[in-house]
């Protein structure tokens, strides 16, 4: 008896308890921990594509930039994720034989400048104050929602810039340049205030492995085109348009990141090997000291395109409302448990 | 001579004077203090539970101690509260009063009629009423009210277990939940495979009156929700669904004998990024998208299975952090379909599941029920058309209390950091008041939160992260 008396005291207890319980659920946010329910961890993507030169002579850039947006949307992000900056615009210049056209290999198949693309920085507002406020948010408040980065704690970035630099500058349109001080900063600012989960920074120019050295914030893993001292080398020129039309660098990424698609599997790793310092004439760089997943497990999809994460909805919320009687609904519509019970167990999260 | 001695002696100051970074003074100590408080215990949500026992209940158990039932709660609550939460930057002090109740016998003549209870309470004041057994089956009931009560109906049992409940889903949650924003813009998208065999409409505005306005009126106690819709044709999917041959207990209106499918595998692709115009270019706040994908013929119906090849009855998925999806295969006879408003209640009822999720409202019978073992039935009062119960509510209001002081002295502490770690950085008198500010906000949001307002103490912290995000990301702020 006295057994039953504790037990039914105890239980009361726990019913209580739980009910309690229920009331407790707070959450501090300040920890970032790394889940099953996604491979890795992110639950968006972004793209800041940037070409920094001007002039015809410079097409091959804006050429890599194009096919580097191509790639990418190709592969999933949607133009409202990808920041494009060219700073020159190419396609009209009086000197392309093939108005409106960009094109990336010579014997011309694809159009990179075909129907939507979208450039959000055009020209002369590709500076390296544009840039870096874009990375930072630091932006004007009256400034469109396609020309920022509106990224979050979960968000996967892919930085690629393209253009003439040397040891740890990046030339912005012939006028002023930006150092690999400045780009650190701007990634640490980033990460200050949460702006990403993972960044690759991706750079092709001369000497583009001194641009990723000074970045010191985690997460971000860099490649480069080019080591110290060596330069970075256009692939090939067509002849009709009478300058050279892509980086050797950027063209082998292509010829991989072609074969890719959506429901690819294959991984950094297998980018990274895939690069020939023979074929590319130069040593590109790869940099995953501050980055914490094994590069082997990361998939190319992760940066270039926008593998989204589902999860199943097996319940509905019980509407219990109609226009006349509020009132006899409010008690009578409860969520059958059953159901419930079964349609948890029939959550499937990818 | 003298002219050069005059220029250097005046100049010089001048133009050390004027080529100077301009730094206004930012409290850095305060900031200082604020961080170290976050890693110690220092939020504190402190809750009341009123247990009113009905007389019955304590007629029957002449030992039942009130006296030691309190204080033997809280210690169970400690402990277990301890056990499977280990952060300590929350607190949850717990206090109990304990009541007679003389009025139980007319609320269970009308079963378990809450509204008969006026227990009218603000966030963090809670009432449990304990009533005794009817003795019919031997279940202990609860019901949880829509408001800030519950019902327990207590029985004899023999055995119990107390396994405490996980937090295992805590990850996820974060994944799926949007980060706080003051302000949400949804956008209801109802895409249209190929208006060539079915032209669609729908009763959006109604819809949208009729179900999700109450529940956007009551949580804009936390973010205001923007509600748009559109509506778009020839809206494609990148990839061919899979077919099967029709199986007998699946009824469907189509008089083809297969149907199509997606798999879980293939449904991250399911949204079609380069060609759906699904970007909003009105606002910059965060976007919520709700798509109701009406399949072409040639795809249609289109299922969604699971892993274990069931196919899913709502037909629907959630995009975590992004939005959610409902694809419906409408009568097809009459070349055109509107949707009505009662047809959508159920798709509806879908998105307000999806929303609910993302706005990061948790689900309380999942947990519940995960606590407690099958010999209690615990149910749930539906909220008075809101979609969201005092329970949901109080408890979301808690966790962005917490969440937003967290941000704030977050954001603070790096905003301090970059200005001491960048030497060229502007430092202007704007910034400096908004730092004030959202230092101001911030004590009063935690001196609120120790009176147990929590709704003021919500809309000081809501405040404070307005402005220290305003101070962080202002454009004067470069280097």
């Amino acid at each position: 008896m006295l057994f039953l008396k504790y037990s039914q005291h105890s239980f009361l207890q726990h019913i209580i308890i739980c009910l309690i319980l229920l009331t407790l659920v707070v959450r501090s946010d300040n920890e970032t921990v790394d889940g099953f329910f996604s491979r890795g961890g992110h639950t968006n993507n972004w793209a800041v594509l940037v070409c920094t030169s001007r002039f015809w002579f410079n097409y091959r850039h804006i050429a890599n930039t194009l096919s580097m947006y191509r790639t990418v949307k190709r592969l999933g992000i949607p133009d409202s994720n990808i920041i494009l900056m060219l700073a020159d615009d190419v396609a009209c210049n009086p000197r392309n034989v093939f108005p409106a056209t960009v094109f990336n290999n010579a014997g011309r198949y694809l159009d990179l400048y075909g129907d939507n693309v979208e450039v959000d920085y055009r020209g002369y507002e590709v500076t390296v104050e544009n840039f870096i406020r874009v990375l930072t948010g630091r932006v004007e408040p009256d400034t469109p929602r396609s020309k920022r980065l509106l990224s979050d704690d979960r968000s996967n970035i892919l930085v690629y810039m393209t253009g003439h630099g040397g040891n740890e500058f990046l030339k912005f349109q012939d006028a002023e340049e930006i150092s690999s001080f400045d780009l650190a900063d701007a990634f640490e600012q980033m990460w200050e205030k949460r702006r990403y989960h993972e960044v690759l920074f991706m750079i092709d120019t001369c000497q583009a492995n001194t641009m990723y050295s000074q970045i010191y914030s985690p997460n971000i893993l860099a490649t480069g085109s080019s080591k110290l001292g060596e330069n970075s080398y256009s692939h090939h020129m067509d002849s009709d348009i009478g300058v050279a039309v892509i980086d050797r660098f950027t063209y082998y990424n292509l010829e991989f990141l072609e074969r890719i698609d959506m429901q690819s599997k294959a991984t950094l790793q297998d980018l990274f090997n895939s690069y020939n310092p023979t074929l590319i004439h130069s040593t590109p760089g790869v940099r995953s000291d501050l980055f914490r997943r094994p590069l082997d497990k990361v998939s190319v999809t992760d940066f270039f395109g926008s593998v989204q994460n589902v999860e199943l909805t097996g319940q509905q919320y019980n509407l219990s409302n109609s226009d006349i009687d509020i009132e006899d609904s409010i008690y009578s519509s409860t969520l059958n448990m059953m159901d419930v019970k079964e349609n948890i167990d029939n959550r499937y999260k990818v | 001579m003298l002219s050069i001695w005059v220029i250097i002696i005046i100049g010089l100051p001048l133009w050390w004077k004027t080529t100077e970074i301009y730094r206004a003074q930012l409290p850095f100590a305060e900031i200082e203090e604020w961080s170290k408080k976050r890693e110690r215990l220092d939020i504190k949500f402190s809750t009341h539970f009123t247990l009113f026992i009905a007389t019955n209940v304590l007629e029957e158990n002449n030992n039942f101690n009130l006296k030691n039932l309190d204080i033997r709660l809280k210690e169970s609550i400690a402990s277990k509260y301890n056990l499977i939460n280990n952060s300590k930057s929350v607190q949850f002090p717990v206090k109990f009063k304990i009541k007679e109740w003389n009025e139980w016998k007319d609320v269970l003549k009308e079963d378990f009629n809450l509204g008969q209870l006026n227990f009218t309470s603000k966030n963090g004041k809670y009432a449990f009423y304990i009533l005794p057994g009817n003795n019919e089956n031997k279940k202990t009931k609860v019901l949880v009210g829509n408001q800030r009560q519950a019902i327990v109906q207590i029985e004899q049992i023999e055995h119990w277990n107390l396994e405490p409940s996980t937090e295992a889903n805590v990850e996820l949650d974060s994944m799926r939940t949007m980060k706080y924003s003051p302000m949400y813009q949804v956008t209801f998208s109802l895409m249209n495979g190929d208006p060539s065999s079915l032209l669609v409409n729908w009763d959006i505005d109604q819809t949208v009156n009729k179900y999700l306005k109450p529940f956007v009126d009551k949580i804009s106690v936390i973010s205001n929700l923007i509600v748009e819709s559109q509506i778009q044709h020839y809206a494609r999917l990148t990839f061919e669904p899979q077919q099967k041959k029709i199986i007998e207990n699946i009824n469907y209106n189509n008089d083809n004998d297969k149907y199509f499918y997606l798999t879980p595998d293939l449904l991250p692709h399911f949204i079609n990024a380069a060609e759906w115009k699904l970007a909003s270019a009105v606002s910059s706040y965060p976007t919520l998208n709700f798509i109701l994908y009406v399949p072409s013929l040639e795809q249609s119906p289109l299922y969604i299975q699971d892993s274990k090849e069931n196919i899913i009855k709502n037909n629907a998925f959630l995009i975590p952090r992004w939005g959610g999806v409902v694809i419906n295969n409408p009568d097809r006879s009459t070349g055109i379909h509107n949707f009505t408003s009662e047809e959508l209640k159920s798709v509806m009822s879908i998105f307000i599941m999806q929303l609910r999720g993302l706005l990061g409202v948790q689900d309380f019978w999942v947990k519940a029920g995960s606590g407690l073992d099958s010999s209690v039935t615990i149910e749930f009062t539906s909220p008075q058309n809101t979609a969201i119960t005092m329970w949901e509510l109080d408890s979301l209001v808690r966790r962005r209390i917490a969440e937003n002081i967290v941000a704030t002295i977050l954001t603070l502490k790096s905003l301090s950091q970059l200005v001491a770690e960048i030497p060229n950085m502007v430092v202007l008198d704007h910034i400096q008041t908004e730092v004030l500010l959202a230092l101001d906000s911030l004590k009063k949001s935690c001196t609120s939160l120790q009176e147990e307002q929590y709704e003021i103490a919500l809309q000081h912290a809501k405040k404070a992260i307005e402005r220290a995000e305003s101070a962080f990301f202002d454009p004067t702020m470069r280097n």
